[in-house]
């Protein structure tokens, strides 16, 4: 057996393509001046796309979270002190263009598909765009290698049986950095 | 490389000489099992870039993990004394699994990577600003897929890991961008959400309890890591679960009563996982059972066709 599908293939010219651009970017950006340039680069995005953007301690602090899920700003976070603190606290930077595997959510706090990644669907093939549509179903009929929709139950159900094996592999195998990337990404889905 | 490689075991290596490639996966698997350490990382998979923060401690030989995403909503999975609790952005938690008195963390005890892969040494390079070894692991059959490893020469853990697909092209990635091996970490720093709400609840604490999985065919090398039987809320019927791994490679085998499912036949995937689904007859009941994993969708295929359910006088 080939033991490589074109299901797979396909897969793998997908994330050559937008990701990858995106990928090599993360990293130029962290590996010039140790990272410190990391959440400048954030900031300006967010400004481009008119979204909010925080600087929070690494352990994100229960009223700024509040805050957020409401759609608003700390008021400590404005103007000028919003971007000395954007610019020189080594923390975590949250915003909000980008949204993993999220482009199907509508629910409330859910950010909407970015431009960048509006753009880079454009910027796919038809093909690769079945596979990789903003996370959207990524079913693929295992003979007809087309996309398939599933009932939101049904999808909703095979979503946890994948947070379930990510949690399981996280725990009881060796794997357990990219089993959690793994899982916070889908758990994140479900928000 | 491989011959060479294997002439120098690790242990007697001088410094900056390069350790025995099997050598150094087994020391790979023992340093994610003991160390403390911290560090941000990048996560792609099927053309998605994510940027996460990583905490883990082990604590009087207790795991501890912070796992948060820098980017988009804040999210968080915490890991305490045997619980794992999801944080959502508006700071609502989802308990996902608890095994209390139980070892969360009882790791498969293989520490070795099978005969199935080839391993291969690639000389040094460096990643998160560190001295890495560089690895490779080619599946020696079509049932698993190839990596390619970035082991840290100081602790041996793993900086970057890439899951290949035959034609060497990274279905999955992960690069950690810092690391710091004394984080100073404290069991406080991981406290839980008192409130979490259940998302799924435990059938059974014995993992023998109930219907057993049986996998009528496993690739060479696999061996089964864990079993459970539980219910996930909202849902009838018990969900058994049992999760294979080869060291690298993993999939989870689930079943659960067919009422409370309808298998489709489609083959599912993001990137180097796959789903799939199929009905399942046995002693005059209809179960589903379901693969989630990482493994080619041939093997996932074979495996599911060769799934039984041993109900035990049930």
């Amino acid at each position: 057996m080939s033991g490589y599908t074109q299901q797979e293939a396909l897969s793998a010219l997908a994330d050559d393509e937008a990701g990858e651009l995106e990928y090599r970017r993360i990293l130029r950006e962290f590996d010039d001046e140790d990272g410190a340039t990391w959440s400048r680069w954030h900031l300006a995005r967010d400004l481009m796309h008119g979204q909010d953007s925080v600087a929070v301690p690494r352990d994100f602090a229960a009223g700024v979270r509040r805050n957020l899920g409401k759609g608003g700003r700390p008021a400590w976070m404005t103007g000028a002190a919003r971007l000395m603190v954007a610019a020189s606290v080594a923390a975590a930077t949250v915003v909000g263009w980008q949204f993993w595997d999220g482009a199907t959510t509508t629910g409330a706090g859910q950010p909407v598909a970015s431009n960048l990644e509006r753009a880079a669907r454009l910027n796919a093939s038809a093909g690769e765009a079945a596979l990789v549509s903003g996370g959207q179903q990524e079913t693929v009929d295992s003979k007809r290698e087309r996309s398939v929709r599933l009932p939101r139950e049904r999808e909703q159900h095979l979503n946890n049986l994948m947070i379930r094996h990510s949690d399981l592999t996280a725990r009881h195998t060796g794997q357990g950095i990219t089993a959690n990337a793994r899982l916070v990404n889908l758990e994140s889905r479900n928000d | 490389m491989a011959v060479l490689a294997a002439m120098l075991p690790a242990a007697k290596a001088a410094e900056g000489e390069p350790p025995a490639a099997r050598e150094l996966l087994a020391d790979m698997a023992a340093a994610y099992q003991q160390h403390s350490f911290s560090g941000r990382f990048i996560y792609m998979r099927a053309g998605r870039v994510s940027t996460l923060a990583l905490e883990r401690a082990v604590i009087d030989g207790e795991v501890y993990e912070r796992v948060s995403r820098l980017q988009g909503p804040a999210h968080e999975v915490i890991r305490n004394n045997g619980r794992t609790v999801s944080v959502h952005p508006d700071d609502s938690s989802t308990l996902l699994s608890s095994s209390d008195g139980i070892a969360s963390f009882r790791f498969n005890d293989r520490k070795d990577i099978p005969e199935q892969y080839a391993a291969r040494l690639g000389g040094a390079g460096r990643v998160a600003g560190r001295p890495a070894w560089r690895l490779r692991l080619e599946p020696r059959d079509g049932y698993r897929y190839g990596y390619r490893l970035w082991l840290d020469q100081q602790s041996h853990l793993v900086l970057k890991s890439e899951v290949l697909n035959g034609r060497n092209g990274a279905l999955e990635r992960v690069e950690f961008l810092s690391l710091n091996l004394n984080p100073g970490l404290e069991r406080k720093h991981f406290a839980l959400p008192e409130d979490a709400g259940k998302a799924w609840s435990a059938e059974s604490e014995d993992e023998d309890a109930g219907p057993q999985i049986e996998p009528g065919w496993l690739p060479e090398g696999f061996a089964m890591a864990t079993r459970d039987h539980h219910r996930i809320q909202g849902r009838t019927g018990v969900l058994h679960s049992a999760t294979y791994s080869d060291g690298l490679a993993t999939f989870t085998l689930f079943v659960e009563p067919a009422s409370s499912a309808k298998p489709d036949g489609n083959l599912r995937r993001k990137g180097p996982t796959v789903v799939l689904a199929r009905p399942l007859r046995q002693a005059r009941r209809s179960f589903v059972t379901t693969l989630v994993g990482e493994v080619p969708a041939d093997t996932a295929r074979r495996v599911l066709k060769h799934v039984s359910l041993e109900t035990r006088g049930d």
